[in-house]
């Protein structure tokens, strides 16, 4: 019971010392928790909310995977634990000549980044070694199974924009420097993939977020990362059945003609009929044959039969090769009946796959975002034709869909080309590539419409963009 | 204009004294006082009583004093003072759960100087704002606290703010475990 005789700081109620530490830093906050019992209960339930309701784990490693399982198994703030966001971006090592050659830290690496350091082993603990051995799976599992309120996994990278390497946290400074040159293709992506999901379906747990984020194309996740052994297939099925929310960033096999080169995750997404937003991000130009056969499969509906174009001409070969008949093992296509938002990020597709998603998805469809770069490549189309496809292809969306937002970035035309697809006629629509047009209210039909009459052709070769996908 | 806004607003504090919204100081020091029309406007910087004087309706006012229980007479001036001076204060969006870690606590030099008072005062007026919901005015004050917090220790804490610690060794050990995690993010 508390009288006067109190200190006045302890008399206050929980929601002014809500507010008064809320101009606090981590650093005084923990500081105040540790004065007296009275301000430490008065405080448990922010300082559980601000720092324990996302957890962001730098490195999947020993020492963090163990910090996190310490955290599951503490009564209250497991409970308080909601999302989990694992960092697997290994790279802001990479030029630095390997770990063992870290002698002297740069002054602006914060002190977060010394610590890591500090409980990595010379030989690389952080994911080489780490994981080989499948240590990392009962670890998350245990983990996962010991937080009742799990909503979100994320696995994600802190990598900026492609020239530099950028690790942004909250509460901390930025730091950026030169990423080198290029990166081998990285694998542990893959896995830790792969390990996320059998966590998951080993804990039981009913996520409704997975995300997967990653900017730099070597680190995006590949075909086989979804590729899910038999005996899992029941558990991992039951774990993804609820997921409302899934966000992928997807560097599939863009060889020139692969019978089908999505066909894992096509079977995942088989599993997730309950999405209600769905983000695919492509790396940056890409040849059609990357996105073609995922996209293609989402805009079927099942037992579809789509009408074959007459093609004639250089073109009939491409059109032969993309397809616009079913891949070859595909799964029968997913409904997603609750979609709500689609995010396409760096689009590259023709037409009809368009046009058969927007189809498909419209009755539900809210949101529609073509963000960064959207190539259409018009298969029928030659330069000397000049036909616009993207004003029609804008008026259909608009009439399909009872959109509330959409964004339109950068939408382009490319037109075929002997050898390759992409790369020879590229057609900025808007601001010289790099307009982006986005609406957001009640009159998102009407203001599509207009943006569809507006786009403007000017029918100009541009080699830059074409060089540089307008990078 | 209706005349009630002519009308002077009585308020009573919990210690039965009954104070004019117009005639609190430092507003009787000099030649300049407040204007009747703008007593309104004092007294509804805080959101309590502006409910209050609307439910009362102009009539209901007249030269009754509204009884404000749960604050003493020094502090219910202390308070009038602060909305007087910052009764043409434009009134502040409602707030967007904005991140709280980019907080500034910036305080302006007439506030600084207004809360320069003794500790039992600065919560008096706290425990005041949040009770006659003077968001601005509890803000100002939760502010100058977390000025109070900041750059010192555990101990400085306690000593400055006359907390005991209560916690025994191994619950000091537990909470400065949680401390780690919070701040190894």
């Amino acid at each position: 019971m508390m009288t006067h005789h109190d200190p006045p700081l302890t008399r206050l109620p929980m929601e002014v010392l809500d507010e008064i530490v809320s101009y606090l830093s981590v650093e005084y906050f923990v500081s105040l928790r540790l004065t007296c019992k009275t301000v430490e209960r008065a405080l448990f339930r922010q300082f559980s909310r601000r720092f324990f309701e996302t957890r962001q784990c730098l490195f999947p490693n020993k020492y963090n995977l163990q910090t996190l399982l310490d955290i599951s198994t503490h009564p209250a703030l497991s409970e308080a634990l909601q999302h989990v966001i694992i960092a697997t971006d290994r790279s802001i090592f990479s030029n630095t000549g390997g770990i063992e050659h870290i002698t002297h830290l740069p002054k602006s690496f914060p002190w977060w980044i010394s610590r890591h350091l500090k409980h990595l082993k010379p030989s690389g603990d952080f994911g080489d070694g780490f994981g080989a051995a499948g240590e990392d799976r009962p670890l998350l599992s245990e983990i996962f199974s010991n937080l009742p309120n799990l909503k979100t996994i994320q696995l994600r990278d802190f990598k900026g924009p492609s020239d530099t390497t950028r690790v942004r946290v909250p509460d901390f400074p930025e730091l950026s420097w030169p990423a080198s040159e290029a990166y081998a293709r990285d694998e542990f992506n893959d896995h830790m993939f792969a390990v996320v999901l059998a966590s998951l379906a080993d804990a039981n747990a009913r996520p409704e977020h997975l995300g997967v984020i990653f900017s730099g194309f070597t680190f995006c996740l590949r075909n086989l990362a979804f590729y899910i052994p038999s005996q899992l297939e029941p558990s991992i099925g039951a774990a993804v059945f609820g997921l409302k929310h899934l966000d992928l960033s997807l560097n599939l096999d863009s060889e020139d003609h692969p019978a089908n080169n999505a066909l894992f995750v096509q079977r995942f997404l088989v599993m997730t009929p309950n999405l209600v937003y769905l983000r695919l991000r492509f790396p940056h130009l890409q040849s059609i044959f990357h996105t073609h056969h995922l996209l293609a499969w989402l805009g079927r509906h099942a037992q579809s039969h789509l009408h074959e174009q007459p093609v004639q001409g250089r073109v009939q070969w491409m059109t032969q090769r993309v397809g616009l008949t079913p891949s070859l093992n595909e799964p029968d296509p997913v409904g997603l009946p609750h979609l709500q938002q689609l995010v396409l990020e760096n689009f590259i597709g023709i037409p009809e796959t368009m046009m058969n998603l927007v189809t498909k998805f419209g009755p539900s469809l809210r949101t529609l975002k073509l963000d960064n770069t959207a190539y259409l490549v018009d298969l029928h189309n030659k330069f000397e034709h000049r036909v616009n496809i993207w004003t029609p292809l804008l008026k259909h969306i608009a009439e399909q869909c009872d959109l509330r937002e959409w964004s339109i970035g950068c939408p382009r035309i490319s037109l075929p080309h002997e050898r390759r697809v992409i790369s020879t006629y590229t057609i900025d629509l808007l601001a010289g590539g790099s307009g982006v047009v986005s609406y957001k209210g009640d009159d998102a039909k009407a203001m599509l419409k207009a943006t569809a009459d507006d786009i403007s052709f000017s029918w100009v070769y541009s080699i830059t963009a074409a060089r540089n996908g307008g990078a | 204009m209706s005349d009630a806004k002519l009308q002077k607003i009585l308020l009573q504090s919990n210690d039965g004294v009954t104070i004019d919204v117009g005639k609190s100081p430092p507003l009787d020091i000099g030649f300049w006082r407040t204007p009747p029309s703008l007593y309104r406007a004092v007294a509804e910087r805080s959101v309590l009583i502006r409910n209050m004087l609307e439910d009362l309706g102009d009539e209901g006012i007249g030269n009754q004093a509204i009884p404000i229980p749960n604050v003493n007479e020094a502090v219910l001036k202390k308070v009038i003072e602060w909305c007087d001076h910052h009764r043409n204060d434009p009134v502040q969006p409602a707030d967007e759960e904005a991140d709280t870690r980019k907080k500034t606590t910036d305080i302006e030099e007439w506030d600084q100087k207004f809360m320069q008072v003794d500790q039992e005062m600065l919560f008096e007026v706290i425990l005041a704002a949040n009770y006659l919901d003077i968001k601005p005015l509890l803000d100002v004050g939760c502010k100058t606290v977390a000025n109070m917090i900041k750059g010192k220790s555990p101990e400085e804490i306690r000593k400055t703010f006359n907390i005991t610690n209560d916690f025994t060794p191994e619950e000091e050990e537990h909470i400065r475990r949680e401390n780690e995690w919070a701040e190894d993010r």
